[in-house]
């Protein structure tokens, strides 16, 4: 039998990127769901850092251990380790971790109806949030998204119109090491078989785009219910759907979601004034 | 010429809120999803035959051909109610002998 067809039995590592918590449930029902099916790290919407550190102490009550990317990294990682060395230690460790153990990662969701809106807001959300999304139908906003650092991914909606990403976006998108965030919920939710049949067509006519211009890309399930959770491999099967084959989707399901991530808690843990420059005692 | 397909066993777990899940219905869900996404003609090419139920374990096994095993697991991947409980079908085990397979069984 070849590896790929035995895939349930190898470890797949999964990152949910983007979980709501707008319907009732809360993280431990999540949690719970995430810890059958193996899925070790969470991104929660609109959960400040401070929000997530108070949720962290308060399930210590609970079953299951959860811990923020920033302890895990403090833990493990020393200061002089660059990007790829720091990845390589905290996956390593993720694979021998404790199947109780959770890590909860803190995003938001930007949206606007114009560029200043977003500057505006920008700003005050930076060192709240640890992974920073931006939703956005109107392709200005997109274009000037795409040069932001302090933006990591652009989330899509595979039900909405998706006119507004186009070959000289994804381009931008991959110079600047950004990531397009296809959410697979509407795959799921879609009421009748119209709206699934269009959600698909919408799917396969960006996944053709994306590999055409080579841009990375990331999947994520965007539960409202517990019950919507699905694991990497069971994304990358989805993927299979909207035309990209399993082996393409390798990185779209873990390793591009953590180095964002990684990059990001370095980010915020430096003490730089500026780059390489760091105030003295 | 006689042809022999490959057949692959796939263990799966029914995670629930539900203390009772009719595995009919679920059989009839599997079918209705496959023949939704890839058609009658896939459904029939794919041999899907469900070996083994255990509705106390909430566990089971399908037997599909080993082309569409990709297909089977994207259609488990999509079902998210079963006469309007919400249920995730999770693979958890694949195998080509099916007493392996039944090791798995929860």
């Amino acid at each position: 039998m070849s590896n790929r067809e035995n895939y349930v039995n190898k470890v797949q590592l999964s990152f949910e990127s983007n979980v709501s918590l707008i319907d009732g449930s809360t993280i431990l029902d999540f949690i719970e769901i995430a810890n059958i099916i193996n899925i070790p790290i969470m991104a929660v919407d609109n959960l400040t850092i401070d929000e997530r550190n108070k949720l962290i102490d308060d399930a210590s009550i609970s079953r299951f251990s959860l811990v923020s990317p920033a302890h895990m990294y403090n833990l493990h990682c020393n200061t002089s380790y660059n990007l790829e060395q720091a990845i390589t230690v905290l996956r390593n460790h993720l694979s021998d971790m404790d199947s109780n153990q959770h890590i909860i990662v803190t995003r938001k969701n930007l949206s606007g109806k114009n560029i200043d809106e977003i500057k505006r807001n920008l700003p005050k959300i930076r060192f709240q949030y640890e992974l920073i999304g931006i939703f956005s139908e109107t392709k200005n906003i997109l274009k000037w998204a795409a040069h932001d650092r302090r933006i990591d991914f652009f989330a899509v909606d595979l039900s909405s119109n998706i006119s507004s990403i186009d070959a000289a976006l994804c381009s931008l998108i991959k110079q600047n090491n950004k990531f397009v965030e296809l959410s697979l919920a509407s795959l799921l939710t879609s009421g009748d078989d119209k709206e699934f049949s269009q959600s698909l067509r919408n799917g396969k006519k960006l996944m053709k785009l994306l590999l055409q211009n080579r841009t990375p890309f990331i999947f994520s399930m965007n539960p409202k219910s517990p019950l919507h959770l699905r694991n990497g491999s069971q994304m990358r099967f989805l993927g299979e759907l909207l035309g990209v084959s399993y082996n393409q989707t390798k990185k779209a399901v873990f390793e591009n979601q953590f180095s964002a991530l990684i990059s990001n808690i370095i980010k915020l843990n430096d003490s730089s004034i500026f780059e390489g420059v760091k105030e003295g005692i | 010429m006689v042809i022999i397909t490959r057949d692959r066993y796939v263990v799966i777990n029914f995670i629930t809120d539900e203390s009772y899940v009719s595995m009919n219905l679920i059989k009839t869900k599997v079918w209705q999803t496959y023949q939704n996404v890839f058609g009658i003609s896939g459904s029939s090419s794919a041999g899907l035959y469900f070996e083994h139920f255990d509705e106390k374990k909430k566990s089971g096994i399908i037997r599909c051909s080993h082309d569409s095993l990709s297909s089977l697991l994207t259609v488990l991947a999509l079902i998210t109610k079963v006469d309007g409980i919400d249920v995730i079908l999770h693979p958890i085990y694949v195998s080509g002998v099916i007493n392996k397979a039944k090791k798995y069984l929860t």
